[in-house]
């Protein structure tokens, strides 16, 4: 018995865990939640420290595969902003990521009645990776080919009259959601001084943190966790919250296995010494 | 000649970036063309590997090998969407639905099958076999349970040391960050010392020279 | 008057640091870093090549499975897999990425087992095939190349994931190795490797990854080790001194750390160790 269950099949695994993300999808148990003071707090706190108006940068470091993360985060995000009526530049320096949001963000600006062009822009995807961010840290407009997502010449789009560089003084946040690479390392290398806060995917999260005391990042959205906090913070609950329970319930899961694991491991182990 | 061209053009180039990112004077002036070069070449890249891909799929398909069916499927998706992206622009809502009905349930899908795999691997590694095993389990249980409500129900955040969410908040700011920056510290050195080999034209495997 | 004085206070701020170098923290300090380590890496490249004693560098005990693991691969007669999926040409990465590339490689090619590599950059591709058909060469078997030796899959993430996890499953590796910076793939790519019993040796400096290469694979190489794997294979005394230089330049940096938290606990508002790292 401790053999079989020293060596499971990682199928019956398998079947536990859908069984336990999909039954909270179904039939929410409402768990609560408590936010993270040292990351999305700060985070929180930092945005919400912008003077109405200012400019706040998202860069789209991701794509569609981090939707059920990074979806709610950008949602939440654009929520604070709206309350507090900053201003937004979509950029992103993955294409994919680009393409996958950038229809998500012109629904949800339609929904706060935000204009094209005056309350918000899409620069769209500029290839050649840094080289060109850096183009754009001299001459923002020459850098990005002068042109929106939609082909629209910088010149006839009023935001972007103000938008002349990639710098401290024009840009007040970035705002990187991201799940792999090229990401913050961009900003933190060659924009240092731009302050930069974080959605970060759940499986990076270790790795960022240690630029939050150093003061690289303001802030931070740890996973869907973090966008689910930054949903309560904002008094907005959106699908974070409500896959809080699913994920709650597999955290649990792996931590009961965990357990049966190192009983099988320790009996089977026993049962081999009174072999002996 | 072969031998060292290569080298020389390395050393000089980095020796020109290193010193117009760090001097005041001629700043900008050198990298961002060099920049602009690598900007070009990045656009010249994406076509040679499509040319790349119709070449070992093309033959893949014409010897008819195992799984030919797979590749024809690759270069006709490759060339199609293509061809479909560039005659309306990638504005055009057609071709962004075929992206967005294909690519992000494709993708959400792949990332999902880690949860899947994270448990089963969790199951065989997290075992308290020495000290130093049951220490990193130890951390990774103690993680999970306070990120799940149970975890402020045991110990609250408002009590004695923020309660499970402190102590999580704390294993992840100091001892994680602090391993984490060690590794960096070395990682950044180990690339120093690379590019260096390389510099000095001790590292030549990449030119074809052992 | 206030907003002059902010623009021209603005303006100040862009004089050059010395007088020469640029008004951005570290400029000056990240110069002499450079030089210093370059110059400790001379001086270690020279004794080497005078033929001078070089202090002993530890054993790595993944790279040392890397025989063991082709030998294994060898006797159940299935292939070595070694890929990465993020680096390109240009990256540090794939320079540590072609030490391992090359010893492997010609390790496969005198024990005649197949070695497969899989890319996600085309030129690194490109390069890699550069690299495999010189260490066969150097085996005395370039016949032994085979056209599907390289295989370039584009480096969308999942796209590039899926399609590995495929031909492990497909063609059962007896070795796989993982090289270079991973992301959240390194999971998928190690339980797929662990569930089909290969020997796996993982290297990565991304310390996001480390736990998932840690819990699936047989040795995972940490940190600088990645890099350190071309000089420590090849054992040149000259790479070695590469290595031996990069420890003495840690040894300064531990030196500054400590030094910089007794500055900070003698004078939080006055550390000169901080000053000066950030002139």
């Amino acid at each position: 018995m401790l053999e079989k269950l020293n060596n499971l099949d990682s199928r019956w695994m398998y079947l536990a865990l859908v069984i336990v993300l999909v039954i909270p999808i179904i039939k929410p148990i409402g768990m609560s939640i408590s936010v993270n003071k040292d990351l999305t707090q700060r985070m929180y706190d930092f945005i919400d420290s912008l003077p109405p108006g200012s400019l706040i940068m998202f860069d789209l470091a991701s794509n569609s595969s981090s939707d059920t993360e990074i979806t709610p985060m950008i949602y939440a995000v654009m929520e604070h902003m709206y309350q507090k009526g900053h201003k937004l530049l979509v950029a992103g320096q993955w294409s994919s990521g680009l393409a996958f949001w950038s229809p998500k963000i012109d629904e949800r600006a339609r929904e706060y009645g935000w204009v094209y062009g005056v309350d918000y822009v899409n620069i769209g995807y500029k290839a050649g990776g840094t080289s060109t961010w850096r183009a754009m840290g001299q001459d923002f407009w020459k850098g990005a080919m002068e042109v929106d997502i939609n082909g629209t010449p910088f010149s006839e789009l009023p935001i972007m009259q103000n938008i002349r560089k990639l710098d401290d003084k024009t840009i007040d946040c970035i705002v990187i959601f991201e799940s792999g690479s090229p990401g913050m390392e961009t900003w933190i290398t060659y924009f240092p001084t731009i302050p930069l806060c974080k959605g970060s995917v759940a499986a990076e999260i270790s790795s960022s943190v240690r630029y939050i005391p150093t003061g690289q990042l303001k802030g931070l959205i740890p996973g869907m966790r973090g966008a689910a906090e930054y949903e309560k913070l904002v008094n907005r609950p959106g699908i974070a919250t409500q896959l809080m329970d699913a994920q709650s319930m597999s955290h649990l899961l792996v931590v009961a296995l965990i357990a049966l694991g190192n009983i099988a491991y320790f009996g089977t182990k026993r049962k081999m010494a009174r072999g002996r | 000649m072969r031998r060292n061209v290569p080298v020389i053009l390395t050393t000089v180039t980095a020796v020109i970036v290193f010193f117009s990112i760090v001097l005041f004077k001629t700043a900008d002036v050198w990298p961002g063309r060099f920049d602009r070069m690598q900007q070009f070449m990045a656009a010249v890249m994406m076509f040679m590997g499509m040319a790349n891909m119709t070449r070992v799929h093309g033959n893949v398909v014409l010897k008819k090998d195992r799984n030919w069916i797979f590749s024809a499927w690759l270069l006709l998706v490759m060339y199609v969407y293509a061809i479909f992206g560039m005659s309306v622009g990638n504005t055009n809502d057609t071709y962004r639905w075929f992206y967005n009905a294909f690519i992000p349930p494709v993708n959400a899908t792949m990332y999902s099958m880690v949860a899947f795999y994270l448990t089963s691997a969790s199951y065989k590694a997290f075992r308290a076999r020495t000290v130093d095993a049951a220490l990193m389990m130890a951390c990774a249980v103690w993680v999970m349970i306070s990120n799940v409500p149970i975890g402020d129900k045991l110990w609250g955040s408002e009590s004695w040391l923020g309660g499970m969410a402190g102590v999580r908040d704390w294993i992840v700011s100091i001892p994680n960050s602090a391993v984490s920056r060690g590794i960096s510290v070395g990682s950044t050195l180990g690339a120093f010392a690379t590019q260096l080999r390389i510099l000095l034209g001790l590292e030549r495997r990449h030119l074809g020279q052992g | 008057m206030s907003r002059f004085l902010l623009l021209a206070a603005a303006e100040a701020q862009k004089l050059p640091r010395w007088g020469i170098f640029v008004d951005t923290d570290g400029a000056v300090s990240g110069f002499f870093t450079a030089v210093i380590l370059t110059v400790l890496t001379w001086y270690y490249v020279t004794s080497a090549r005078s033929g001078r004693p070089m202090p002993e560098i530890r054993k790595l005990a993944g790279l040392d499975a890397i025989d063991e693991a082709v030998g294994r691969a060898t006797e159940m007669g299935r292939p070595v897999f070694l890929a990465n999926r993020t680096a390109g040409v240009g990256s540090v990465h794939s320079f540590a990425l072609w030490g391992y590339m090359g010893y492997v490689a010609r390790l496969c090619a005198q024990y005649d087992t197949p070695f497969v590599n899989i890319a996600g950059s085309y030129l690194a591709a490109a390069v890699n095939e550069g690299v495999i058909k010189q260490s066969y060469l150097e085996a005395g078997r370039p016949d032994a190349f085979k056209p599907d030796t390289v295989r370039y899959i584009p480096d969308d993430q999942w796209a590039w994931t899926s399609a590995v996890a495929g031909m492990l499953k497909r063609e059962r590796p007896a070795a796989t190795m993982w090289i270079g910076y991973f992301y959240a793939e390194s999971m998928t790519l190690a339980e797929v490797g662990a569930q089909i019993g290969a020997i796996q040796i993982a290297a990565t400096t991304n310390t996001a990854q480390l736990p998932f290469f840690i819990a699936a694979c047989d040795y995972t190489l940490i940190g600088e080790e990645e890099y350190a794997a071309g000089a420590y294979l090849s054992k040149d005394p000259m790479l070695t001194g590469t290595i031996v230089a990069e420890d003495v330049g840690k040894l300064i940096v531990l030196g500054l750390v400590v030094l910089g938290a007794i500055a900070q606990l003698i004078s939080p508002e006055n550390n000169f160790v901080s000053k000066m790292l950030q002139f």
